[in-house]
């Protein structure tokens, strides 16, 4: 088991520096040969002079050999910035100042912060759509699911399958405008939008504002997520065991509970770790629908201000969490399924 | 009265192609402390009749009918509570696949006491792990107490079979049904298996029906046997009867086909053409298309079962007595 | 080639799987022994059964042998030429007169394909003929394995098992090979179709002179077949002989409980007979025991079966068996006869 996760783990690294790599290469050379994206454009004012831009692009080590600024990148993400790099990146600014302006994942020039800084402002508002979502959507679809499966062709069925059709086919932001336009706009159910902090003492708001958009974002997850569990079920109930277990007189319930759901469930939890990875970084159109400021609405900012640091900060992030989510998932699965344990 | 009574059981399935009639009029009986086995080629709805007789085939595609008399109660009518309570307690079921027949993510230990505390609600789980470690020592599974907290998967396929049979037999039914427990395994397993259901069946005396299309296992294990073809009973008797004075031209196909029987036979004996189809089974006879004695009544008259040489042998077949008595008598051992 | 010349022959052919075992860096850390210093020679125009249970590696040896698997070690030779380590165009050549028929009948024909593509591709694949001269010998094929031209254009998935069997035949016989390599033919067959398909094969071999490697797990069926018998445990033959010799008088123990173990279709004969059953599971072949490989199972296992592994060896002829206590008589009177005094492991006892 341990041996098992440390492989994993490994594999993980190793996915990481690929990921790393090609994050490197699309946003810088990539990047600047195709384009005319030169970081001096960019960074040094209108109409910049020679030396200017030679002074920018020392300033941000262009000026060195392609594998020596992979190198930095890399040092700068396990380590952090070195000492050289600070002085390189902000030269006159104070030790803490220059804490905000440079970080694990570079320095955004348009928003003069670091990306690290800017991702940690906007993760709580996206963790908190995310985990909302996944709550709302696993304890729909589980349940519906099931029943769906252990009654097929029932009423109940037939309108589960038509709900999963026409969740899957309506777009996010369609679903989203409706739900706005009715609960809020109309009824004055909900806020018009906007993420307000979790507190303890009072978690309501908190909720209050995260509803509408994680019921949203559920949606087609729950869809999803339906099928896959009613599938799982049905191909469950059809299982060699299943048949054991009622021959040996176990009881409907005890047969769809004990010896049918567990089954059908495994693979729910893969798919349900990866999908959690996945949104964390940022779920764009649900963000932007109903104005949370997330990492969705951070990596759209960017890539329109032609902000490279932070658009490649934000892809690497979400690479990183995507491969975390993958290894937490592949050992939890071990926990779970006892058939994976020895090989 | 006999432990368990079959009275033209019907079992049809409907399917997108239409009604297929799996099983058709079949009827049968088993005495305590008697081993029947139902021999057949796949698809002859041998498994299906056990399933429609535990109730294991959904509602929804199976229909069943006749009469199913089990210890004075008439199964096709009872409750669904008084069968799950039946079911595991007074008749048993293991089934062909050892290794898809347990729960993959269940300990052994846990899947056998299961099988007791579902019927024995006061039973602890100190006391029910007691019992199915005493099962597994009975089923002959080396350190029985140790294999109690293994997956399924760490077993081999023998050992499977006989955790299944363990769990099958923790709570002494009066009916085992073996639905071919031995196909998937090796002969030497197979041996095994065998030989611990000969000694199951004398130590506790419950009666057995052993499914199986291997005529081999049958003369090894059984008392009486019961030929099916394409949802019904050809023949039935004792299983002397059946093997040295076979009655049914297809039971005469079956036995001759086989290699260990006939080594030197310059060819062997082999039925033409496959079985047909159960969505639109021929008129008459369902053997006759291939058989070679057939005649124009076969085509038309669906034969019934008629009493032929020897204890409670009979056969559904036009042929005159005498002409099948002759053939019977080219079977090795025959005494009609 | 003659009929009684030696077609194909063996010399210590192994193969073994490395297993592997590391977080990056994988190391061996044992072998899989599957095939173990096998040899043997099949004359033209016979049939050379091989019969084992699972695990035994008669699979991976028939694979070996039609180079599905390269061998480890040891030597292939066919019509005289060792084809162990041919590979591309030479082995494209051998493979044309040598051919394997599979098990499962479904899953080796390609769903997609037609009966006439399947049967035609070896043909195509060695461009022989025209189209118009592979079309009729597609049609002659059919009709040589039983089935007719209105199957010509139909799918796999239209037939039964046995008509499936017939296919993969009919695509083997395509280039008219010499050996035949057949990997358990008819196990998935109900026993009357069994019994055409077994007919079929004795036919074709009688017609055009065939050779068989014929490897199946049931032992009547082999005996049916084969003009000589070999018996494989845990990658190694411990038994052969004609089928008289190996039936008739087993000299090895697990032959004898092989035989024994076989149900036998007569309830008199099956009723009263001495069974020898033999304890416990099949050891992994990532570990085999040392010396004599069945010695864990062998009622007959003295303490030298530990320390030194027997060699196939008999007094004439070819029925040897690898055994340092051979059986001397058989049938056995009764199942304490298999035991020898001395040895720690016993048989179930059953008598009449």
């Amino acid at each position: 088991m341990l041996r098992y996760t440390i492989r994993r783990l490994l594999w993980g690294a190793l996915v990481i520096l690929g990921v790393s790599l090609s994050v490197f290469v699309l946003f810088g050379p990539v990047l600047r040969a195709r384009s005319d994206l030169s970081p001096a454009r960019l960074y040094a004012g209108k109409n910049p002079s020679a030396a200017e831009i030679v002074q920018v692009e020392k300033n941000l080590g262009l000026d060195k050999p392609v594998m020596q600024q992979y190198g930095d990148m890399m040092y700068r993400l396990v380590l952090g910035p070195s000492d050289a790099e600070k002085k390189r990146l902000c030269p006159n600014a104070s030790e803490d100042r220059c804490r905000e302006l440079v970080g694990r994942l570079g320095r955004s020039y348009a928003k003069q912060r670091s990306v690290d800084l800017l991702i940690w402002d906007r993760i709580g508002a996206t963790a908190s759509l995310t985990m909302v979502a996944g709550v709302i959507w696993m304890s729909v679809s589980i349940p519906v699911g099931i029943i769906s499966a252990i009654r097929p062709r029932s009423w109940f069925d037939r309108t589960t399958v038509t709900g999963v059709l026409v969740a899957q086919s309506l777009p996010v932001y369609y679903f989203g405008l409706l739900a706005l336009y009715f609960f809020t706009y109309k009824l004055h159910l909900f806020p018009q939008g906007g993420y307000v902090k979790f507190s303890f003492s009072n978690p309501w708001p908190w909720l209050w504002h995260l509803i509408l958009p994680a019921t949203t974002l559920s949606l087609t997850f729950m869809a999803l997520y339906v099928r896959i569990v009613r599938g799982g079920m049905m191909d469950a109930m059809g299982e060699d065991y299943v048949r054991t277990a009622r021959a040996k007189g176990a009881s409907e319930r005890r047969t769809v509970f004990r010896h049918a759901m567990r089954n059908a469930l495994l693979p729910v939890v893969t798919i349900f770790g990866l999908d959690l990875g996945l949104l964390l970084g940022g779920a764009i159109l649900t963000e932007a629908t109903f104005g949370l400021q997330g990492l969705g609405q951070l990596s759209v900012s960017a890539a329109s201000s032609l902000d490279v640091p932070l658009t490649s900060g934000v892809v690497l992030f979400a690479a990183i969490l995507i491969v975390v989510a993958n290894i937490v998932v592949d050992v939890a699965y071990a926990f779970i399924d006892p058939r994976i344990r020895l090989s | 009265m006999a432990l368990l009574e079959v009275h033209d059981l019907h079992t049809s399935f409907s399917t997108d192609d239409g009604l297929v009639r799996a099983v058709e009029g079949v009827s049968f009986s088993v005495d305590h402390g008697r081993v029947l086995g139902i021999v057949g080629e796949s698809g002859c709805g041998k498994s299906v009749s056990m399933l429609s007789i535990m109730r294991l085939l959904s509602m929804r595609q199976a229909s069943t009918s006749g009469r199913v008399m089990f210890d004075g109660v008439d199964l096709l009518e009872a409750s669904a509570a008084e069968m799950q309570n039946l079911r595991g307690r007074e008749i048993a079921m293991i089934f062909q696949d050892p290794m898809t027949s347990l729960n993959p993510v269940y300990r052994i230990g846990w899947q056998v006491a299961e099988a007791a505390r579902i019927h024995d609600a006061t039973l602890s789980k100190a006391e029910a792990n007691k019992r199915a470690e005493a099962m597994l020592t009975a089923v002959g599974i080396p350190s029985p107490r140790e294999r109690l907290a293994s997956y399924p998967h760490e077993l081999s396929g023998g050992m499977r079979q006989r955790v299944m049979i363990a769990m099958a037999l923790i709570n002494n039914p009066k009916l085992l049904i073996a639905d071919e427990p031995t196909t998937a395994l090796d002969v030497t397993t197979q041996a095994q298996i065998l030989e611990l259901i000969r000694t199951l069946r004398t130590d506790l005396g419950s009666a057995v029906v052993f499914i199986t299309h291997d005529l081999g296992v049958v003369a090894e294990l059984c008392d009486e046997v019961v030929v099916m073809y394409a949802g019904k009973v050809v023949e039935r008797g004792g299983v002397r009867d059946v093997f040295h004075a076979p009655q049914h031209p297809y039971t005469w196909g079956l036995l001759g086909s086989l290699p260990g029987r006939n080594l030197r036979s310059k060819r062997l004996f082999s039925i033409a053409g496959s079985p047909p189809s159960l969505l639109d089974p021929p008129t008459g006879c369902r053997f006759a298309m291939r058989c070679i004695h057939v005649m124009d009544r076969c085509r038309n008259d669906e034969p019934a079962l008629v009493s032929a040489p020897g204890d409670e042998h009979f056969v559904a077949c036009h042929l005159a007595p005498e002409i099948r008595n002759d053939a019977a008598n080219q079977f090795p051992g025959g005494t009609a | 080639m003659s009929s009684g010349e030696t077609i194909l022959r063996l010399e210590k052919l192994t193969k073994h799987f490395p297993v592997t075992r590391g977080i990056i860096f994988q190391r061996e850390i044992a072998t899989l022994k599957a095939v173990d210093d096998v040899s043997f020679e099949i004359k033209a125009g016979q049939t050379l059964g091989l019969v084992g249970e699972s695990g035994c590696g008669k699979s991976t040896l028939a694979r070996c042998i039609v180079r599905l698997l390269d061998p480890t070690s040891g030597r292939i030779e066919f019509e005289g030429e060792d084809i162990s380590r041919l590979s591309g165009k030479a082995l494209r050549s051998v493979r044309r007169d040598l051919v394997m028929i599979f098990q499962d009948p479904m899953s080796s024909l390609n769903p997609r394909m037609r009966v006439s593509e399947i049967i035609g591709e070896p043909l195509e694949v060695y461009r022989a003929g025209t189209s118009a001269t592979r079309r009729a010998r597609v049609m002659e094929l059919l009709e040589l394995v039983g089935l007719n031209s209105e199957h010509f254009n139909r799918f796999p998935h239209e037939f039964s098992g046995g008509q499936r069997q017939r296919i993969g035949i009919a695509r083997a016989l395509a280039l008219s090979p010499k050996l035949i390599v057949c990997d358990e033919p008819v196990s998935a067959l109900d026993v009357s179709v069994q019994a055409q398909i077994i007919n079929l094969l004795e036919d074709l071999q009688a017609e055009f002179g065939l050779t068989y490697l014929f490897i199946a797990h049931d032992l009547d069926i082999v005996r049916r077949v084969s003009d000589e018998v070999h018996v494989m445990y845990l990658g190694r033959v411990v038994e052969r002989g004609t089928d008289e010799d190996l039936y008739e008088a087993p000299h090895h123990p697990y032959s004898a409980a092989l035989l024994s173990a076989r149900p036998v279709p007569d309830p008199d004969r099956a009723q009263n007979r001495t069974h020898i059953v033999l304890e416990g599971d099949v050891p992994s072949p990532l570990d085999l025991p040392s010396g004599c490989r069945f010695r864990t199972r062998c009622p007959r296992a003295q303490p030298v079966c530990s320390e030194v592994e027997p060699e196939l060896d008999g007094p004439a002829g070819i029925h040897e068996w690898a055994c340092h206590y051979p059986l001397e008589t058989w049938p056995l009177a009764s199942p304490e006869d298999i035991r020898r005094p001395g040895s720690a492991v016993g048989v179930t006892e059953v008598g009449p």
